[in-house]
């Protein structure tokens, strides 16, 4: 789908936005150009076009400066590099587990009827002040508003 | 009675009238959607609620979405099309308008007042409160003294609480959230289980949406739901009665379903478009349109959000995404802040998964090269926003017409969205987002990042086929019913005359079994064209 040589040139422009530092890998450490671009195609199959024009594009200038060429030029094609590059590099396991994400989950909640922070005070300055909504008239006693 | 839509107002509406024992026929443009497809479960959901599971039709460009022409537009209008709707996608986030919020014209001189008032809605809040499975803390003195909640407050968590305790030592208003997803079992559906993914589909089914709190219901007790259905027009006859709708399957194929009353539950764009295609011989400007006010007065509630970055850790990813703990602290008008109306905050985690912290939706920018990582790790998991809804004021020259070349996919004209930002709001978004950084200081906070007026966030779709009692100057009466055509019903979003400054959908509900119950009392005088 993507030719070999498309995916060295994804790799060169990724780890010039990713690279290896802080204790983290660059982005085609973790496969962002291989193993991880199959990842992001079977999640969004439509980015396989516009990804396939703009690493057609040849460009002189740095990663960062093709991205915003890319801004001003092709706002699909530049969509669909910043989110290969990204969601290749952030779907991987190795990277979540760096960054202590254990990916969505289920966790019960026990609920508080007469919840803690109640008993703790914390909404007493709140109640002190008593109602803050603005005072309407009362159908069928228009005189008389409601407490204010 | 036919209803056009299977979102939340349909879904109150039908339910309703099917257990009255009404003949109910639904028809949706959309699908039932599985559980099990939804993507928060799987790694890869960052990047499909980029494109299959935005909340933005012209993204998503599903055969059940019709296309909207938005580029007049400074807000992109955003919903779901399914059995269900929007609740799909919703964060849950469940507030009623105030009592003022229905007098603005008397309290401020602006917009104009409802022709009901809190009171006459409370019951309606309380039933459909229930019948949702709010969860939430009585007391909140931002309201009325009103019922409790049927369900006590989700969890507030560390985050939570740690901007709680920055209020209380600025003595400024806050709550606990109040949500329409379960803290406990209610009617056979489990609790809140913390997936964070809300505003991608409830993994476990604890957020309440119209698939699972109203149509199994309305489909026990006899209701008929058919999806894949799209509706052309509502069709008229002799005295002004409307007799049926016309609707195309997915292949094109045309069908006449025959209605003694028709209503209209397929939110403010849709059903004003829905009128707008509906014109004829007697109504060239689009049926129930004699006031000219159909599509008008499009609200939209334009949003801003306010990110504190802490150097304490908090679990973002987790929870329920709608709302942690709110403040209304700046909700009424004070005319020395130099613009009327206000707006509710609410608190939410706001980074989501290490994509969003890296590529972050709202506030914050992308960073590259040698501090990519300082910067995701800085945010990832160090991240608390408020979202603030500002009210947002009615103006005629905000609507939805029909757009002369754009089509759906079933050759239909596609909507076209006018819509600006009222100098009034941009005043009080800049108010607010102010204040709220104060707040995020207050709590810890060593950086703030804000946007405000954010394209992507249409989420509420409000007003353009308002209520009121001149029939010159609206659509439809405090019921629902169209001045023009008197079995014809109009029971979502659109039916706001003005925005209030918070969600919108518990509102909606309550107002569409206002006009339930209204239908059912009307059976036996309702005329009808049979």
């Amino acid at each position: 789908m993507i030719p070999s040589t498309s995916r060295a040139r994804l790799a060169d422009i990724a780890d010039e936005l990713i690279p290896a530092a802080e204790g983290m890998p660059s982005a085609s450490q973790v496969g962002v150009a291989q193993q991880q671009l199959e990842v992001v195609f079977a999640s969004r199959p439509d980015l396989v076009e516009p990804l396939q024009r703009v690493l057609a594009v040849s460009f002189g200038g740095s990663a960062v400066e093709f991205l915003e060429a890319l801004a001003q030029t092709d706002p699909p094609g530049h969509e669909a590099l910043v989110l290969t590059i990204l969601g290749g590099y952030y779907t991987s396991e190795h990277v979540a587990g760096l960054l202590g994400y254990p990916g969505q989950g289920a966790t019960v909640v026990v609920p508080d009827v007469y919840p803690w922070y109640v008993d703790e005070g914390l909404l007493d300055v709140v109640l002190e002040r008593g109602p803050i909504y603005r005072p309407t008239p009362v159908e069928g006693n228009e005189d008389a508003p409601r407490p204010g | 009675m036919v209803i056009v839509g299977a979102g939340i107002s349909g879904g109150v509406v039908g339910r309703r009238l099917a257990e009255e024992g009404f003949s109910v026929v639904c028809l949706e443009q959309g699908e039932w959607r599985d559980r099990s497809e939804y993507p928060g479960q799987r790694p890869d959901w960052e990047l499909a609620l980029r494109k299959q599971w935005s909340p933005n039709p012209n993204t998503r460009s599903l055969a059940e979405d019709y296309p909207i022409d938005s580029s007049a537009s400074e807000v992109e209008p955003l919903m779901f099309n399914a059995v269900g709707g929007s609740t799909i996608l919703y964060a849950a986030d469940w507030s009623r308008l105030t009592p003022g919020d229905f007098r603005v014209a008397t309290l401020d001189g602006v917009g104009d007042d409802w022709p009901l008032s809190y009171e006459a809605l409370e019951p309606f809040y309380d039933r459909t409160d229930h019948d949702m499975g709010v969860s939430g803390l009585a007391g909140n003195p931002a309201y009325p003294r009103g019922s409790d909640p049927p369900l006590p407050p989700l969890p507030i968590g560390e985050s939570g609480l740690q901007v709680a305790r920055a209020h209380t030592r600025l003595r400024w208003h806050w709550w606990p959230g109040t949500n329409a997803i379960l803290s406990a079992p209610h009617e056979d559906r489990r609790p809140c289980v913390q997936w964070g993914t809300c505003m991608q589909g409830c993994p476990e089914g604890a957020k309440a949406s119209a698939d699972l709190t109203h149509w199994p219901a309305a489909i026990a007790n006899g209701a008929k739901v058919i999806t894949g259905a799209r509706v052309t027009r509502v069709l008229v006859g002799p005295r002004s009665l409307a007799t049926g709708v016309t609707w195309v399957d997915r292949a094109g194929n045309e069908s006449f379903q025959a209605a003694a009353v028709v209503v209209l539950a397929a939110n403010a764009i849709g059903t004003a478009r829905l009128l707008l295609l509906s014109a004829g011989r007697d109504h060239p400007d689009g049926l129930a349109n004699s006031s000219g006010q159909v599509g008008r007065r499009l609200m939209m509630h334009p949003f801003a959000v306010v990110t504190g970055v802490f150097d304490e850790a908090f679990p973002t990813w987790q929870g329920h995404v709608g709302c942690r703990i709110n403040s209304m602290e700046f909700y009424e008008s004070d005319p020395s802040r130099g613009f009327v109306r206000g707006a509710k905050w609410s608190m939410a985690p706001s980074t989501g998964g290490p994509l969003n912290a890296a590529l972050p939706a709202r506030a914050g920018d992308v960073c590259w090269g040698s501090d990519h990582h300082r910067r995701v790790k800085s945010r990832f998991g160090h991240c608390l926003s408020w979202g603030i809804f500002g009210e947002d004021l009615p103006a005629v020259d905000n609507r939805i017409e029909l757009h002369n070349a754009l089509r759906d996919g079933s050759g239909l004209a596609a909507p076209k969205v006018s819509y600006r930002v009222s100098s009034n709001t941009r005043r009080l978004l800049d108010y607010h987002v102010a204040r709220a950084s104060e707040s995020l200081v207050e709590a810890g906070a060593h950086t703030i990042e804000s946007s405000q007026l954010l394209r992507e966030s249409g989420w509420h779709l409000m007003g353009t086929a308002r209520m009121g009692d001149d029939p010159a100057g609206s659509v439809v009466d405090q019921f629902g019913r169209a001045h023009d055509v008197e079995n014809l019903y109009v029971v979502d979003g659109s039916l706001f005359v003005t925005s209030g400054g918070v969600n919108p959908t518990s509102t909606i509900c309550a107002l569409a079994l206002r006009c339930a119950e209204r239908m059912i009392e009307g059976r036996r005088w309702q005329r009808t064209p049979a």
